[in-house]
């Protein structure tokens, strides 16, 4: 059996190689001189030029880029959780037929290729004056940010133990209450996970930022979309500017895999 | 004042009947125990009165007013589950003190009141713990806690004993007993234990599920001793009392002197002469512990015979199990009485004042 | 000595109740859901039916046309065209990362030592955007200065024009999305191959069969479930793509690699701005889209039961 051992870890070996050449070569490349960068063969040794990332970052809208997505990721948090948790808890804790639905409608909407509502909605917000605003964005990111936050936090609340919400209506409080000093803090690291969740899908949501923004609800994505024309001279800025755009979903990944982990295990505190 | 009335009360899930035409009234400081088999509607009826679930038909009362469309809030009880449902995020101390801070109960007020009950229930060392450091015992205690610190009207006990073991088990039994000379609040407690049930309750309300009963399902509502020794039917007879109480299927002679089964005869006692003189055919049940075994020489008599299936010795006791007139009959032997072995043929004779007789049909008790 | 005091309320009101409680909870959600999911989708459906271009400024007139823009993209060469690519863009990426998605799930299963290690590799990928993960490999697949066909140099293969080659074009872009979403189909037959008793195929291997029998017949029947689950995530995904084709080659050359959503958004907001049209395209296109998943809902649930 060593020889099928070693050939299951040289392919993984092998397999690791390729999936993280190319991020290797992303960040290799973002530090490299434009001449050295477009080079072939390659240039091995060099020094680092950390200003490309300064270069990317005052490159043309791509800060403001960042603090719009920023900004616009942080209000599609606040009203995709603001909105969906109650949601999720009445689907979790109601007896009604609802339940099945809003799976099978999270499912349903995902199908749908995002064009057939962003064109609609591009008629509608030019009329209504929504195009390019941050209102407009964050409105628009809840099409495909609260349905699944309604599913996630519905799952999450469902592992809290009704007697526990019970008790809780006995001694004295209205729903609202068993909701924010019961539930919610029972199942945080779920509302976390799928806070992040959302913040992720706006950082790296292309098509809704470039249908309903221009210029001043331009976001991180919109702004990576912009160095598709540059020349291979401007290639160390491009993939400094990437490697900006993606520590901070690295990050976030991070986060949501740790703190789907623990969410998961609340339900199973008794007593 | 804190009595509880159930006025003809019914409940459905849907076309589920599970509650039908209960009518029962709790006094004031009764210590009333909900008993039955499972699916019988018993925490049904429980969580009626807290609030937690709705009345399909009729009215429940609570301090003389009628609570039906009441949140559970405003109806100034408190509940203890079988799974203690304590607050997982919070303290021994906040857990008890929820209530009170929900009502905007002042900080000082609400310490001394956290720390009396912690007191009574020994709950000091933890106040500051929370639930998952804690034993099952002491998660118990904090649920009680819970409900005592704001002196409710009426205190409901969902099965709380059932998740300890046995031997925590008394020790709860004691605790919540000591419990109650300190608070004389309204309780209803539920269980499916007829031991907690005869050592703890007032009185016992017998619920019986649907699918054994055409009417209600509240099959008799009395102190224990009454339960023991004038069970209203069959149902409530069998239930109280362990083994259960043997019911034989027997027919009245026509002198009306005699119940017969398979040539087996049992003399019909003085008290029941005149009620099962027009009757055919009866249900005649005695309890196990109220059959002797008749000595060999004993002359021969009224009573019931049969060879021994199987004997099982408890210490200074025995269960024998035994062929009877048709169906099998179970006698306890009482302390120093001589025990049969298996394949014997012994004859029983009821004790005097043991007899209970029931309608073949109705298996009710007869009535007098 | 009553603690704080206990007033039960004198009549009974709405405010507090159940029911309202269901109320708040719900409606606010349900208003922003049928707002700006439900709305757009009626609106565009009404929208489809109607001739409303935007090419002559933002007042333009909408004038009802009935069917006949749906009329009009049947004969639209370039819409079936877009269509066509995208079926086989999607056919071939699914094919692709079900056959590495599944191995590297095998691989993964197979080993206790580092699979922790390994896997994050193996699923990094799905941590970066898409218009990133473009922007990436159109610098990686240049012709000339690109780090790919340098390494392909070093074995002996020429320069390849991946993105300007037509008939090229879309196994390049195949290729990049298979490095980008492969990890998706291995997390989830990993977890599949995870959730398997280890009985029968310790069954099998003391009956004699080697590894690829046990593949064949114990692991595969059981994992199938979880590969049409796979497929069928991948495949509405894949029919929706549009950043990883747009970012790298923009539709062309001569667009050849047009994909279908990048044709519907060049017809309308992105550049003509026929919103009537581009609407009907869109409404179409999602009815293509649901008929491929019924039908591969049906055939996963047509398996052969073993």
């Amino acid at each position: 059996m060593r020889a099928s051992r070693l050939g299951v870890y040289a392919s993984l070996i092998l397999l690791s190689l390729l999936f993280a050449f190319p991020v290797a070569w992303l960040i290799w490349t973002s530090l490299k001189l434009p001449v050295q960068a477009s080079a072939i063969p390659p240039v091995w040794v060099f020094e680092p030029q950390w200003s490309n990332y300064v270069d990317a970052w005052s490159d043309r809208g791509f800060s403001s880029a960042f603090f719009n997505t920023v900004v616009i990721g942080t209000g599609t948090v606040i009203v995709s959780i603001a909105f969906g948790l109650p949601m999720g808890y009445s689907l979790a804790r109601s007896p009604i037929r609802g339940k099945q639905f809003i799976g099978v409608s999270v499912l349903f909407l995902r199908m749908l290729p995002e064009m057939i509502f962003l064109i609609p909605l591009y008629g509608i917000y030019r009329s209504i004056g929504l195009f390019d605003t941050w209102t407009g964005m964050i409105l628009a990111f809840q099409i495909i940010t609260l349905p699944f936050a309604v599913w996630l936090l519905r799952g999450f609340v469902e592992g809290v133990p009704v007697d526990i919400e019970d008790v809780a209506r006995v001694d004295g409080c209205t729903d609202f209450q068993v909701l924010t000093r019961i539930t919610m803090p029972l199942i945080l690291p779920g509302i976390v996970a799928a806070a992040m969740f959302t913040f992720v899908s706006v950082w790296g949501g292309l098509l809704f930022p470039l249908a309903l923004g221009y210029t001043r609800a331009e976001t991180i994505s919109v702004a990576i979309a912009n160095f598709r024309g540059y020349s291979n001279f401007q290639w160390p800025v491009m993939a400094a500017g990437a490697v900006i755009a993606t520590i901070p979903q690295i990050l976030f990944f991070g986060f949501i895999q740790r703190h789907l982990i623990a969410g998961l295990t609340v339900g199973s505190v008794k007593g | 004042m804190a009595e509880i009335i159930f006025e003809n009360v019914g409940k459905s899930y849907g076309s589920t009947e599970v509650i039908k035409d209960l009518n029962l009234r709790i006094d004031d400081q009764e210590f009333m125990v909900f008993v039955g088999p499972s699916g019988c509607g018993k925490s049904t009826a429980l969580r009626m009165v807290a609030g937690l679930e709705t009345l399909t038909k009729g009215s429940l009362l609570i301090g003389g007013s009628i609570v039906n469309d009441l949140e559970p809030r405003e109806r100034d009880v408190a509940i203890v589950m079988q799974s203690y449902a304590l607050y997982p995020h919070k303290t021994v101390r906040q857990n008890i003190e929820f209530a009170l801070r929900i009502r905007g109960t002042k900080k000082a007020e609400m310490d001394r009141l956290v720390e009396e009950a912690a007191g009574i229930l020994e709950l000091t060392p933890y106040l500051d713990r929370k639930p998952r450091a804690l034993s099952g015992g002491q998660r118990q205690r904090v649920a009680l806690g819970r409900a005592i610190v704001r002196r409710p009207r009426a205190f409901l006990f969902d099965e709380p004993l059932s998740n300890l073991d046995a031997e925590l088990r008394v020790g709860m039994r004691g605790e919540i007993v000591k419990l109650r000379k300190n608070f004389s609040t309204t309780t209803i407690y539920v269980t499916h234990d007829q031991t907690e049930a005869m050592t703890m309750g007032d009185r016992i309300a017998v619920f019986a599920p649907l699918t054994l009963t055409a009417g209600s399902n509240l099959m008799q509502c009395d102190t224990p001793m009454k339960l023991y020794r004038e069970p209203a039917n069959v149902f409530v007879a069998q239930f109280i009392g362990s083994p259960k109480m043997n019911i034989l299927e027997m027919a009245v002679d026509t002198e009306g002197s005699r119940f017969v089964a398979s040539g087996q005869t049992i003399a019909v006692p003085e008290e029941w002469r005149a009620r099962v003189a027009d009757r055919r055919k009866v249900l005649v049940g005695v309890r196990p512990e109220h059959l002797h075994i008749e000595p060999k020489s004993a002359p021969f008599q009224d009573g019931l015979a049969g060879e021994v299936e199987m004997v099982e010795v408890l210490g200074d006791e025995a269960i024998v199990h035994l062929n009877g007139p048709g169906q099998q009959i179970t006698v306890r032997t009482l302390r120093g009485e001589p025990v049969p072995s298996a394949g014997q043929i012994i004859r029983l004779q009821p004790a005097a004042g043991s007899i209970h007789v029931f309608d073949a049909e109705t298996r009710q008790r007869l009535p007098s | 000595m009553q603690p704080a005091t206990f007033a039960l309320p004198s009549r009974r009101s709405f405010f507090g109740s159940r029911a309202f409680y269901g109320y708040l909870f719900t409606v606010p959600g349900l208003l922003v859901a049928g707002a700006l999911i439900l709305y757009p989708l009626l609106f565009g459906l009404y929208v489809s039916l109607n001739d409303w271009n935007w090419a002559s400024g933002q007042s333009a007139q909408m004038t009802f046309v009935g069917l006949r823009n749906y009329i009009d993209l049947v004969h639209d060469e370039l819409f079936w065209n877009a269509l066509l690519n995208t079926f086989y863009f999607t056919g071939a990426a699914l094919v692709v990362e079900m056959m590495l998605g599944t191995a590297c799930a095998l691989l993964l299963n197979s080993v206790a030592a580092g699979s922790a290690f390994f896997r994050t590799i193996l699923i990094f990928p799905l941590m970066i955007s898409d218009i990133v993960a473009a922007i990436m490999w159109k610098m990686l697949l240049d012709p000339s200065l690109g780090f790919v066909n340098y390494l392909l140099s070093l074995v002996g293969i020429g320069s390849i024009n991946w993105l300007s080659d037509s008939h090229l074009v879309i196994p390049a872009i195949v290729l990049i999305d298979a490095w980008w979403q492969t990890g998706v189909i291995t997390l989830i037959i990993l977890a599949g191959l995870q959730s398997l008793p280890e009985e029968p195929r310790e069954i099998a291997r003391v009956d004699g069969a080697n590894a690829w029998q046990i593949f064949v017949h114990v692991t595969l029947p059981a994992i199938t479930p979880f590969l049409w689950t796979a497929a069928i995530f991948r495949a509405i995904d894949l029919l929706r793509v549009f950043a990883i084709v747009w970012g790298t080659t923009g539709g062309g050359p001569a667009r050849a690699s047009q994909v279908a959503q990048h044709y519907i958004y060049a017809q309308g907001i992105g550049g003509y701005l026929h919103i009537g049209y581009s609407t009907s395209l869109a409404v179409t296109f999602a009815a293509f889209i649901c008929i491929t998943v019924v039908i591969l809902l049906g055939l996963s649930r047509k398996g052969p039961a073993e």
